[in-house]
């Protein structure tokens, strides 16, 4: 029998998972919008992956979750943190990648990994959305465009409009103020663009600058995302094919490399990840971020 | 953002020129070692009558973060001091200039080398333009943060530069008499700081193998007590309606007294100063064109933002009239200054009157006598992220505010940092304070 | 270990020290297993909560040293017998900044970047979580220097920023994994065996 491993990578929003074959070449990659962290939509995921790669759960070898659901995916052989395994996806998407950027739907890391690929070090955002996917939906809808729409639009734009507010609550007026003054949407979308850029160099220096860089996550797919972060980081920024499912396919090589029938170090057990409260201590609000479950 | 297209604030014209003696003084520092001079690194207390009768070149470090922050510069210096690994919450002065000072640590060393987390090669020249020092010396009131801070100054430059503590006593008035200037502690404080700056100036002469100039020394103190005494004439004439000039101009020229070399031309500057001022007053002139409400301001100051405060704050006819920190911080009270006699303890006297050092008893009675003075309709209170110091009190000064009848009202900001300032909260909150305000005149 | 410091700051000694004779008394050797050995530093001036610890713990890590204020900081240096008490108490506090500095205090006697290096060796601990408490000035400022130390010498480690109130459990935990995920992967397995053995 030939091995197959699974990697699922259970999102704020969205559900990866990727299978691999014995050699580490993709058989199936699929993608799941749930719009908050759910169960079923994650076993969806699972079903079509393994459908396409005609497969069925019994010949999975080896598996691993991850992503800030992982503890609820089912019928998993462990669990990694979303910062090895995108580490570890990116450094085999991208060989000799040094630094990985991952923005997601509800947090951005920058993740440093040595000659290796292995992570050296690594920095999140702290407690709010500041720069991530969220942060882009409330410009969308305050500029009443659809998500896809915003690249287009942060292209074009050449003002740079000062955005003070980095805080996904606040943002959202003065956007709107903005657009009350008779800004263009353009220059709106590029200008927060380049503010959640600035954020992200912030985390960058947090690790430390390093190259060639990776960008990873949903919010990779925005072209406009990439090009203001080489921008801010005067340098160029890789972003793979599918840049979301980069935490899977890591995910996946790493039970391909064993550590998925390893002796599971954490202890984890497979509970119900509560959504944490979350402060955001730059403002005064307390956020309790994800959808309703 | 929301300040309006047409500036409605009528700026103090003598900064324009006052601008110019600050970049000088910046130009000059930065060349101090080429012209073979000591360099020292100093924060908080103006110490630099001091160190200009030593002969030495002085670089305040918050004056230095101050200035990057006011010009747009500060990122590069911010983003080494991130990579170096300090904080987000920790003083944005101390960060700015603590990772200036890796920058120029670099540059010293032949730059190339080691992380180069920067990418804007012109930002990151001027920062590390800061000249290597050769002696430390702290003195900081009310901050324990600075204290902590020149040490790591001294830590990053690998425990080889000298260091000189000078210990600052705070004013906490918990007996009776004691308070803004008077009882046993106050005096008891002003000897201890005096004597110990008298044991500087030895440290000094072997720092620079040259005697100090005490000659010097008091006409400098001379210089200083003049200037303060017209910028304080300057500032008591914004009594008047309209305000001839407001807090954003007297931030506009706060480097002068707080750094500048004391000389001729300084005094010569607030004597332009004083006589500008005097001369709006004459002419009924205001700095905000059509003042219809004053406040107070207490906090430190949003160097990153202060063109768009300014402008905000005069585009809702508001006269920010005074401060805690322009009014409360630097030489303010000239009189303690005895060029002739025991010239050290004035010195000393004054470095002891900072806006932080006091019990919150003695700084409400300091913000509510000058709110009284300004007649003011309320108090801004720049809520500053990372200046505990300068926060802490605040809440409690707010209440004793509204008790007096004085509307208040609370901003996020931070001195260096521009990611804490949200424009939106105090620009919605402004507004709420001055409607508010509206109110209770209808209803006299 | 922190119960055990933290009733000693605040109950009678005598009556503590009895009590924690009891407690050495019933002690027995632990073999030891493959959890992930941590240093834990920092908190200088109180507890971290002890949800916190719990956190750490659950992730597959134990703590083997710390130099907490509620932890070994506390009971690194004994207070000189004999002469006068209030003399000795104030010795104690000198002491103390020398053997096992704290930013707090300007001195230079001793790095403490030295002496983490030093007890982690000692300790064989594999990583060190730094606990820094927010808005903690001397902390934040000595911190990056405590850093490049360990950098230096390879140890792994992770900066956790903690507050008075409230414990972000799924993030704090989501970061101590990923350390230890890093300290698993960067250690050769036959090494982590011989451990267990």
């Amino acid at each position: 029998m030939t091995a197959h491993y699974l990697g699922v990578d259970l999102g704020s929003t969205t559900a990866k998972v990727v299978v691999l074959d014995e050699g580490g070449a993709i058989e199936a990659a699929e993608v799941v919008q749930m719009g908050a962290v759910s169960r079923k939509g994650c076993a969806q995921a699972m079903t079509t992956a393994l459908d396409t790669a005609g497969l069925h759960r019994g010949d999975v070898t080896a598996s691993i979750a991850t992503g800030y659901g992982r503890r609820l995916v089912e019928d998993i052989d462990r669990t990694f943190t979303e910062i090895t395994c995108h580490g570890r996806g990116a450094a085999a998407m991208c060989p000799g990648t040094r630094l990985v950027v991952d923005i997601g739907g509800q947090d951005s890391k920058a993740i440093a990994l040595d000659d290796e690929g292995i992570v050296d070090n690594f920095a999140m955002n702290d407690r709010c959305a500041s720069g991530t996917g969220r942060f882009f939906e409330v410009l969308a809808r305050a500029i009443e465009c659809e998500i896809d729409e915003l690249a287009g639009l942060a292209l074009q734009g050449d003002k740079d409009l000062e955005v003070s507010s980095m805080c996904a609550t606040f943002a959202e007026t003065e956007l709107i103020s903005m657009l009350a003054q008779g800004e263009r949407r353009e220059d709106i979308a590029a200008s927060v663009h380049r503010a959640v850029a600035t954020r992200t160099v912030g985390l960058i220096a947090q690790v430390g600058r390093r190259s060639p860089i990776v960008m990873t996550g949903g919010v990779a797919r925005n072209a406009a995302a990439a090009h203001f972060l080489a921008e801010g980081m005067q340098a160029e920024v890789t972003v793979p094919e599918s840049p979301q499912i980069i935490g899977a396919y890591g995910a996946a090589l790493l039970a391909r490399d064993g550590a998925g029938r390893a002796a599971v170090g954490a202890g984890e057990t497979t509970t119900d990840a509560r959504e944490p409260a979350r402060s955001c201590n730059t403002c005064d609000l307390t956020l309790t971020m994800g959808g309703p479950r | 953002m929301t300040a309006a297209a047409t500036d409605k604030l009528n700026r103090l014209a003598i900064n324009k020129a006052g601008g110019k003696m600050v970049a000088d003084y910046w130009e000059d520092v930065f060349l101090a070692r080429e012209r073979g001079q000591k360099v020292v690194w100093y924060n908080g207390s103006a110490l630099n009558p001091i160190f200009q009768a030593a002969g030495m070149a002085w670089c305040h470090g918050e004056a230095f973060s101050a200035r990057l922050a006011a010009q747009h510069l500060e990122g590069p210096a911010q983003l080494a001091g991130s990579e170096y690994g300090y904080v987000g919450e920790l003083c944005s002065y101390a960060r700015t200039h603590l990772g200036a000072a890796v920058l120029s640590q670099k540059r010293s060393a032949g730059s190339a080398n080691g992380p180069g987390m920067v990418g804007l090669p012109e930002q990151e020249e001027l920062a590390s333009r800061l000249p290597t020092p050769d002696v430390f010396v702290n003195a900081y009131a009310g901050c324990s943060t600075g204290q902590q801070w020149d040490d790591i100054s001294f830590r990053v430059f690998g425990k080889d530069v000298p260091i000189f503590n000078v210990s600052m006593p705070f004013f906490w008035s918990n007996h009776p008499g004691e308070g803004y200037m008077v009882g046993e502690e106050w005096e008891r404080s002003s000897h201890y700081v005096a004597d110990q700056l008298r044991e500087l100036v030895p440290f000094l002469e072997s720092i620079t193998g040259k005697p100090f100039d005490w000659d010097a020394y008091r006409q400098n103190m001379a210089y200083i007590k003049k200037a303060s005494e017209l910028r304080q004439e300057a500032m008591k004439l914004c009594r008047h309606l309209p305000a001839p000039a407001t807090f954003w101009d007297w931030i506009g020229n706060v480097a002068h007294i707080n750094f500048l070399p004391a000389n001729q031309d300084l005094v010569d500057f607030y004597t332009a100063v004083l006589a500008e001022v005097k001369q709006r007053v004459a002419d009924g002139v205001g700095s905000v064109t059509s003042e219809r409400y004053r406040v107070y301001f207490d906090g430190f100051m949003n160097w990153n933002h202060l063109g768009l405060l300014s402008r905000k704050f005069a585009a809702h006819d508001v006269a920010v009239v005074a401060g805690r920190y322009t009014h409360h911080a630097f030489w303010q009270e000239p009189q303690l200054i005895d060029p002739e006699g025991d010239v050290l303890l004035g010195q000393a006297q004054n470095n002891l009157l900072c806006p932080m050092n006091h019990s919150t008893k003695t700084i409400e009675e300091l913000v509510l006598r000058d709110c009284d003075f300004y007649n003011v309709d309320g108090i801004v209170f720049h809520s500053t992220r990372t200046c505990r110091a300068f926060t802490n009190p605040q809440r409690i000064v707010a209440k004793g505010a509204q008790e007096k009848g004085l509307a208040t009202l609370f901003f996020e900001g931070d001195i260096a940092d521009a990611s804490f300032y949200k424009d939106e909260v105090l620009e919605s909150r402004l507004e709420a304070m001055l409607e508010g305000i509206d109110v209770r005149r209808a209803r006299v | 270990m922190q119960a055990l410091v933290k009733s000693s700051m605040v109950m009678d000694k005598e009556e503590h020290s009895a009590l924690l004779r009891q407690v050495v008394d019933g002690l027995a050797e632990v073999p030891r297993d493959d959890r992930v050995r941590l240093h834990l530093s920092g908190h200088l001036c109180h507890a971290p909560r002890p949800e916190l610890l719990a956190a750490i713990e659950e992730c597959g890590a134990i703590v083997v040293d710390d130099d907490l204020f509620t932890g070994t900081r506390y009971i690194t240096t004994d207070v000189p017998e004999g002469g006068d008490p209030v003399e000795a108490l104030a010795q104690r506090y000198l002491d103390r900044d020398a053997t096992l500095p704290c930013p707090t205090r300007v001195k230079h006697e001793s790095d403490w970047e030295d002496e983490l290096v030093r007890v982690v060796e000692a300790s064989g601990a594999q990583g060190v979580i730094v606990l820094m408490v927010r808005f903690c000035e001397p902390h934040m400022l000595y911190y990056p220097e405590l850093r490049k130390r360990l950098n230096e010498q390879g140890i792994p480690h992770l900066l956790l920023e903690t507050e008075h109130e409230g414990l972000p459990v799924e993030t704090v935990q989501t970061r101590v994994e990923a350390l230890l995920e890093r300290i698993h992967r960067s250690t050769p397995p036959h090494r982590t065996l011989e451990v267990t053995r």
